[in-house]
């Protein structure tokens, strides 16, 4: 990857987020100490927004790779096309983060297939090296790169677990949605709503949660929270706006979506 | 007496002599005999002359049986003739015959005995025993001897001559008929004479024995057990209730003995629990004797238990409306249908704890105004057991019905707690253990204010909301800081120290008189009482244990019940915005039904404004206008305690105890209890629900009925002295006396209801049939290795054309625009065409995909006894070829298909079932769907047998059910069956036809394939009936099965 295109990963300004815990320092130890890091937590609660944060801190361009079943090991340390008469190698984005010294953020990485993970166990070890096998050769990881990844441990299925080999090569973050207050800070913050409004989509968010393992697998997001805040910042009446930001994107069953339905105009 | 026996007589002495004969040293003892005799028999000459008349006569009969017997006649005759009357001996004498004619020994014993007993015995109850031993001696000779014996005791235990004669007379009358019961009838008789001894009017004992010597007249043996049921029929009854109860049973027994004896256990038990209700059920009986005795004595049997269900403690007026309303109910159906009328009483219990009183009312008048001609339908319908009775019942006419709503409600309030709770009606007859606990929370089974669904829907809300309040905001806590302070607080209040400062405190002075007579009291006494006043909350309590300190329990806690709910009003109003607009819809509808202030009776005006005040935002403003002065106190103490946004439960409490001494100063509290008291049951507790006095306030101050809901809602205080009793009753089927047995299932089984289609009466039957699912017994697993070397080519070639099915973990696709690999080919062909003319295809890449099979498959195996038949005998060979069992082929066919289904990897469940009865549905779990086929599962094959009979449609409603939780794309059901359900209780066999396609038909709805595979050739329009639209096949050839089997499945899943 040419030179000037991993500045495009540098952020330059300071995406918001409010520190709950000691996360923040948690996470800037690990960085001088060279330890990878798994985020642990529910979706939407703030994990990618995290991360964009600490990179930004960290003044380390940050390098996202979103996993899914067909990510191969190709496609992270990248391959050879063909351009015109010749063969040339790029870069696939760990690759690219390991030689530029960023940090690479692989979210979701359950569900990511087994093989594909293996190839950064030598990565997360006292080692920290990636070998590109296609070139033959071994990169070595400067000091600044590190790896991050993001797991929820709440809905997968007992197959797309961690195996124990590559989960006890990070040190764990746990996140959760924030309390209340803070969660109704970042909502108004985010969403443009005044405090009020956020504390009544907050206090719905945490009723909703309450029906987890009820029948919703999960509660509702803090991002959802967010995106209904948005809706009413733009003159969207707050009850469609739960509606469609709380209600139906988390659940198709009829008799929940009624009862959060009530849950929403008992609040609002 | 002895003429009719003289022939048995003679044959015995023959027997008797040939016994004495056998007997060693017989001349010896034979002389001395003789010597004894004659110096017993001179003894006897002392004697008057008639007596000793009667004893050489008598001797002389006994010497014909058994010489031995007759020297000890001799040997007791002189005591015995101080005591007994020639007539008496000689029938004293002839039992002792009789005795030795059957055993030489017991003669011997019983004239060896004596008869010092029978002095305390009057005369002419002696003559009355012989009578009764020589009756009982033509059935059983030990009897007579054992109540001959014991008769002194009893004389002794029943102490007075009169109802011993009457008591022998009527063990007389019954031993006619049979010995035994004249037994047992003399045998519980002291513990019937000393319940009897309990009353102190006589007349009870009198009407007893009158009513068991008509027994013994009537229906001889049952007067045994009418006896002995006297003492728990009559326990804890006052003799009017028991005269009353025996003369009933007395009318009764021209329904015969049996019926008479139900209806004085039933009859006593009613008069013990709801005695209100004793004639109407009298009444009911006769209705139900018109249909036969049958119907009679199984709704007599029914009553216990409908009373148990019926009386509680703690609302018994309401018990008692209640079970009358019911009797008045299945009477009128009585008039028509006796059975419908037993069934109707028999699921009203379990009814009336689902809906209210109004509901059920609706169902039966529904039931009654439906065909007429009928009579199953209709015993189905009362019985509770179809899906329409059961949709009627819930549902009701108009409104709205809280079976529609409940899974929703449910979802709503956990969602606003974040609890587990649990959404129960507010039926008629309340499951007690279940108030008050604050994991439930009661709401009207039926809700119809508005006569508009929504309207009633928010009025649902509303009310859903105030339960999950009382949880959210803590009216259960238990132990915090601020309930030990009330508790401390008001028990200093309320201890007999501070009764003056309590004056002091209350306006016009009342004063409770009991306290004011003790003035001085010790020092001791004085410290012993400060310490009880400042004793502490005991641990774990909540506010129940605090509003017992109140004098008046009842009176503080009919305010704490309003405060509260007033300050739980507040808080919700405060937390959740968007609710305020629903609970002021129903305050306004409240403040409409309100009564006009000046029309309540004094003592109820304070409780109405506490109401207004509370929980409709506001007195009203003619309440203002006539009680201003009291409406400002209580604004105060609202304002005061319960309207801050942080109160709690602690806080209504304080609330409370200011209020009550307010109410106590402007009602005298007395007059205010006593008018409450008035209304209700005189001997009520303290302990009393304010449910039932708000109740009937409401239906003193409103003529409509119908609104006393709107200010009954509001009530989750239904009965604060909640920890009654759990509930006995395990779940409906306690309630529903299944005519079938049902088998006791074994640890670790677990049982399942399902529903069975009934033709007839096109509807569901609900929870019809049970299905236990049942681990099979192990067999041999040498079964599958045989069939496995048996067939072991088929075997391997089924298992290479499965392998063929299974996909390949990865596939590698090729012509891809983008992959991890070059496809070689296209790269070769990209080069020459861009060589070519330079237009080259971009899909250079291959990629792995993955490819799953995602078919998950139970077999259902039909185990009934049919399929033990055996098939292809042949005939002119039979021990060549001796044919197998369907069963058996069954099984192979099995074996093949695991072998068949491990090599392709699709998860499998093997079941198989039988039934014996709709209650006895057993499935057999061969391998589930998780289990791995290991030689477990390999042994269980071999053990499967066949027994009784099939129940397909409930065993495919269970296998659907299990197949249902799979997760898997494709789900496969195949049933192999003789195509003939069958069971003893299931209808003809159409009736079993149209139930099985019903299953199959449901199992289809849900997104599974059935498929059926029919062993034996059927006529193949039956069939066609029996499987409709679902897909079968036929095996022609059962031998072949095995073969065909894997054949079938993969034609179904490719």
């Amino acid at each position: 990857m040419p030179e000037q295109a991993i500045e495009e990963f540098r952020l330059t300004e300071e995406p918001y987020y409010l520190a709950v815990g000691q996360e923040i320092d948690l996470f800037q130890a690990a960085h001088t100490a060279r330890l990878p890091v798994i985020l642990k937590g529910p979706t939407g609660c703030g994990k990618t927004r995290f991360v964009e944060h600490m990179a930004w801190r960290l003044e380390r361009p940050l390098i996202t790779v979103a996993c899914h079943e067909d990510l191969s090991a190709t496609d992270l340390v990248g391959r050879f096309l063909l351009e015109g008469e010749e063969t040339i190698w790029h870069d696939g984005p760990l690759t690219s983060a390991v030689r530029n010294g960023a940090i690479c953020y692989l979210d979701e990485v359950v569900e990511a297939r087994k093989d594909t993970v293996v190839i950064i166990h030598p990565l997360t070890d006292h080692r920290r090296r990636l070998p590109i096998e296609k070139r033959g050769t071994i990169l070595d990881a400067p000091t600044d790169f590190m790896l991050v990844v993001s797991y929820n441990p709440g809905y997968q299925s007992i197959l797309k677990d961690l195996k124990q080999s590559t989960r006890q090569r990070f040190v764990a973050i746990d996140f959760d949605y924030p309390p209340p207050e803070l969660e109704a800070e970042i909502v108004a913050r985010e969403g443009g709503v005044d405090e009020g409004t956020a504390r009544d989509l907050v206090l719905i968010g945490q009723k909703v949660r309450n029906l987890r393992g009820h029948g919703l697998e999960e509660g509702v997001s803090t991002r959802l929270l967010i995106y209904a805040a948005q809706l009413i910042a733009l003159g969207i009446p707050p009850v469609t706006a739960a509606e469609v930001a709380m209600s139906s994107p988390i659940t198709d069953d009829r008799e929940l979506q009624r009862s959060i339905r009530e849950i929403v105009t008992t609040v609002i | 007496m002895g003429k009719e026996s003289d022939p048995t007589n003679r044959r015995q002495q023959g027997g008797t002599n040939s016994q004495d004969n056998a007997e060693p040293d017989v001349s010896e003892k034979r002389v001395a005999d003789r010597q004894s005799v004659i110096e017993l028999t001179r003894d006897l000459a002392r004697l008057p002359l008639d007596q000793a008349a009667a004893a050489v006569e008598i001797s002389a009969g006994i010497a014909g049986v058994s010489l031995r017997a007759s020297i000890e006649f001799l040997r007791a005759a002189k005591e015995a003739s101080g005591i007994l009357s020639p007539a008496e001996l000689r029938g004293w004498g002839e039992l002792g015959r009789r005795l030795a004619m059957a055993d030489v020994e017991s003669g011997v014993a019983f004239f060896a005995a004596g008869v010092e007993g029978l002095r305390d015995v009057p005369e002419d109850s002696r003559a009355l025993l012989f009578q009764l031993c020589s009756r009982q001696m033509t059935l059983s000779s030990s009897i007579a001897g054992d109540t001959f014996r014991d008769l002194p005791k009893l004389a002794r235990s029943v102490a007075n001559p009169e109802m011993l004669r009457s008591i022998l007379e009527i063990a007389a009358e019954i031993s006619r008929r049979s010995a035994k019961h004249s037994a047992e009838f003399l045998n519980s008789t002291p513990l019937v004479r000393k319940t009897l001894g309990r009353f102190d009017d006589d007349s009870v004992a009198e009407r007893s024995l009158a009513l068991t010597a008509a027994f013994a007249a009537r229906a001889g043996g049952v007067a045994a057990d009418a006896w002995s049921a006297l003492p728990a029929a009559l326990a804890n009854l006052d003799s009017d209730r028991s005269l009353h109860l025996l003369e009933q049973t007395n009318i009764f027994l021209e329904r015969g003995g049996g019926a008479a004896l139900h209806v004085l256990t039933a009859g006593g038990e009613i008069l013990r629990a709801l005695p209100e209700i004793f004639d109407e059920w009298i009444e009911l009986l006769w209705l139900m004797a018109a249909h036969g005795n049958a119907s009679l004595v199984a709704f007599i049997r029914s009553t216990p238990r409908f009373i148990r269900g019926f009386s509680s403690d703690a609302e018994r007026q309401r018990s008692i409306e209640l079970s009358r309303c019911v009797l008045s109910l299945t009477g009128e159906i009585a008039k028509i249908d006796g059975e419908a009328a037993l069934a109707c009483f028999r699921s009203s219990s379990h009814a009336l704890r689902t809906v209210s009183i109004e509901q059920f009312e609706r169902w039966v008048r529904d039931g009654l105004s439906r065909d007429r001609a009928d009579t199953r339908a209709r015993r189905s319908y009362f019985a509770l057991e179809t899906r329409g009775s059961h949709d009627a019942l819930h549902s009701g006419g108009n409104g709205l019905a809280l079976e529609s709503v409940q899974p929703l409600l449910r979802l709503y309030v956990e969602a606003l707690t974040g609890r587990q709770v649990d959404v129960a009606p507010l039926s008629a007859v309340p499951v007690e253990s279940r108030i008050g606990d604050g994991r439930t929370i009661h709401l009207p089974s039926l809700i119809a204010e508005f006569g508009d669904d929504d309207l009633d829907f928010r009025l649902y809300k509303v009310l859903a909301a105030h339960g999950a309040g009382q949880i959210e905001f803590g009216t259960y806590v238990r132990d915090t800081p601020g309930l030990r302070a009330a508790y401390v607080a008001l028990t200093e209040a309320y201890s007999q120290d501070n009764v003056d400062a309590r004056d002091a405190f209350a306006l016009d002075g009342y004063i409770n008189e009991l306290e004011k007579g003790e003035a001085a009291l010790s020092p001791k006494e004085e410290t012993r009482r400060a310490k009880a006043a400042l004793k502490k909350l005991p641990a774990d309590s909540d506010y129940r244990r605090v509003l017992e300190v109140f004098p008046h329990a009842q009176l503080a806690r009919r305010i704490f019940a309003t405060l509260e709910n007033g300050r739980i009003d507040r808080r919700l109003r405060h937390q959740y915005r968007g609710l305020r607009r629903d609970l002021d819809l129903v305050r306004e509808h409240l403040r409409r039904n309100r009564p006009r202030i000046e029309d309540l009776p004094a003592a109820l005006v304070p409780f109405e404004l506490l109401f207004q005040i509370t929980l409709l935002g506001g007195v009203l403003d003619d309440a203002r206008q006539y009680y201003s002065q009291v409406t400002s106190e209580l604004e105060t103490v609202v304002a005061d305690y319960i309207s801050s946004p942080t109160a709690t439960v602690a806080d209504s409490l304080m609330g409370a105890s200011r209020v009550y001494s307010l109410f106590q100063s402007i009602a005298p509290a007395d007059d205010a209890v006593q008018q409450m008291e008035m209304q209700q049951e005189p001997s009520e507790s303290e302990e009393e629900s304010m449910v039932s006095s708000e109740r009937q306030q409401m239906r003193r101050s409103t003529p409509e009925p119908q609104r006393k809901d709107a200010r009954e809602l509001f009530n989750a205080w239904n009965d604060p002295n909640a920890e009654g009793d759990p509930d006995e009753l395990e779940g409906a089927e306690a309630w529903l006396e299944a005519e079938t047995p049902e088998m006791k299932l074994e640890e670790g089984e677990v049982a399942y209801n399902y529903d069975e289609w009934d033709r007839d009466l096109t509807d569901h039957r609900i929870g019809w049939c049970r299905v236990i699912e049942k681990r099979v017994k192990h067999g041999d697993r040498a079964f599958v290795d045989q069939t496995r070397e048996r067939h072991k080519g088929v075997i391997s070639s089924i298992r290479y054309q499965f392998q063929l099915m299974k996909p390949e973990n990865l596939t590698r696709v090729v012509n891809e625009v983008d992959g991890e690999e070059y496809d070689l080919n296209a790269v070769i062909d990209y080069v020459i065409d861009r060589r070519a003319d330079g237009h080259q295809s971009e899909r250079l890449y291959t990629k792995r995909l993955r490819r799953q099979r995602d078919v998950a498959v139970s077999f259902l195996l039909d185990q009934s006894s049919s399929t033990a038949r055996t098939i292809g005998r042949h005939p002119l060979q039979p021990y060549t070829r001796p044919g197998r069992r369907i069963i058996e082929i069954e099984k192979e066919g099995l074996v093949l298909m695991s072998e068949a289904l491990e090599a392709v990897g699709d998860v499998y469940a093997i079941n198989g079932f039988t039934s014996e009865g709709r209650r006895n549905v057993k499935f057999y779990v061969v391998k589930d769907f998780s289990e791995k086929y290991t030689d477990e599962v390999k042994r269980r094959i071999g053990g499967i047998t066949y027994q009784n009979n099939t129940r397909l449609g409930a065993a495919i409603r269970h296998a659907t059910a299990k197949l249902a939780r799979q997760d898997a794309r494709t789900r496969l059901l195949i049933v192999i069956s003789d195509g003939r359900p069958y069971d003893h209780d299931y209808g003809d066999a159409r009736y079993a036809r149209e139930d099985t396609r019903e299953a199959l038909r449901q199992a289809k709805i849900q997104g599974i394939t059935p498929f059926c595979i029919t062993i034996d050739r059927e006529s193949e329009a039956e069939l066609r009936d029996l499987y409709g639209e679902i897909g079968y096949t036929i095996i022609d050839d059962v031998l072949s099965l095995p073969e065909r089997l894997p054949g079938i499945y993969r034609r179904l899943t490719t």
